[in-house]
């Protein structure tokens, strides 16, 4: 399928990768950059931004846009052998199962907060970043997970790369609010594994 | 010194007033009052301000800076503020015109100032016992700049759509009895500018 660049595609890679993942006792996770091949990452930005988008708000848990309509392209690419070969291999977790892909929009304004109504369950995060032009750091938009007893872990925001967090039951995610220093808007792709 | 003297006498007359603006302000009951102290006393308090150490106090709800309880501050202007807030003559006024009983013994009140990209998400400020919600805005800022109370209608206990904003005014007291539906937001700044204000929450009564 030719999803991912060909670093990431070589088995022998992984286990460099799983320490990555691994580096934490506490919080399991890895960044990667430049994921996707540089010509699959404009091809998915650009299916993914002629979409229509729908603001949701409900002020009291979240603010941003939401894909209507994630195509079936897209859904297969999340549930590819390729993919799920990755994944199992770099986070040494059998059996994913795709269970959630959302696209998210959050501009100025935009954000979403814990809620102790939406606790995640252990699963696995896959984000992918579609955002670009995010200069500056202190605009927020930040996706940031909170494990308890003040840990704080941030996701970097950059154009292609992934996020791979392993959650577990009790963690909570939100994603910090969009300032006035952001000049453009983030944009990413949510896959949930259940395991 | 507060406690006789901190009070601009005048809103003493007019309670019955206030009481009615209170109750028939929307999208839930509220009142901002102008000119609230006497301006030399509240310049004392924000003198007093200007010597506190604040700290950043960043989530997934807020981002500003903030002081310690200024109820157990040591510094002896704000030992006297708080036993203004706590006496008698700023209780019962309070009281005669929110209908609510207050606690004489509890206050919580810091120093916050707001500044360019702060905010604070929609929240309803309900913890047990918390009454009164109350704000001392200590800067002047316009409505562009962000800053301003938004607070929010509801329905079936959600918050909807901002329908108020209040703007912050040198010297104007804001408060609101704490409901699970007094839901509100402080607008992010946006510019090299500051809101100041002392906030804090009176408690209900336990007699």
């Amino acid at each position: 399928m030719n999803l991912m660049n060909d670093v990431y595609t070589i088995v022998d890679n992984f286990p460099v990768l799983t320490e990555q993942f691994k580096s934490d006792n506490v919080f399991q996770s890895v960044v990667l950059f430049e994921f996707l091949k540089p010509e699959m990452y404009q091809e998915l930005r650009k299916e993914i931004l002629d979409g229509s988008f729908v603001k949701v708000i409900n002020p009291i848990m979240y603010s941003y846009s939401s894909q209507d309509k994630i195509s079936e392209r897209l859904t297969n690419l999340f549930e590819s052998k390729e993919l799920l070969l990755f994944l199992e291999g770099v986070t040494e977790i059998e059996g994913l199962k795709l269970n959630k892909l959302t696209v998210s929009k959050y501009e100025w304004k935009d954000y979403t907060v814990m809620h102790d109504d939406a606790n995640l369950e252990e699963g696995l995060d896959v984000f992918i970043d579609f955002t670009e032009g995010w200069d500056d750091v202190t605009a927020g938009g930040q996706i940031t997970y909170y494990l308890g007893s003040d840990q704080y872990y941030t996701l970097p925001i950059a154009p292609n790369s992934v996020g791979i967090v392993h959650t577990l039951s009790g963690y909570q995610r939100f994603v910090k609010y969009v300032n006035n220093k952001s000049k453009t808007f983030r944009l990413f792709l949510h896959a949930r594994y259940r395991i | 010194m507060f406690v006789n003297d901190l009070f601009n006498p005048s809103h003493k007359l007019k309670v019955d007033e206030y009481q009615e603006e209170y109750k028939q302000n929307s999208p839930f009951p509220h009142l901002a009052i102008d000119e609230f102290f006497i301006e030399e006393k509240l310049d004392e308090v924000i003198s007093a301000l200007e010597d506190e150490e604040f700290f950043l106090k960043e989530a997934d709800l807020f981002q500003f800076i903030q002081t310690s309880d200024l109820s157990e501050s040591s510094n002896p202007i704000f030992r006297e503020f708080v036993s203004f807030l706590l006496s008698e003559e700023f209780q019962s006024f309070i009281e005669a015109i929110t209908s609510c009983k207050l606690s004489r013994k509890k206050v919580d009140v810091t120093g916050n100032i707001y500044s360019d990209t702060d905010y604070l998400i929609c929240h309803d400020d309900k913890l047990p016992e918390r009454k009164i919600a109350f704000i001392f805005y200590l800067t002047d800022l316009k409505e562009k700049i962000g800053g301003s109370l938004n607070l929010f209608e509801s329905e079936h206990s959600y918050p909807t759509i901002v329908t108020k904003k209040i703007i912050p005014r040198y010297n104007r007291l804001m408060f609101f009895e704490v409901t699970p539906t007094s839901f509100h937001e402080v607008e992010e700044v946006v510019g090299e500018y500051f809101r100041v204000s002392l906030t804090g929450w009176l408690y209900e009564s336990d007699e």
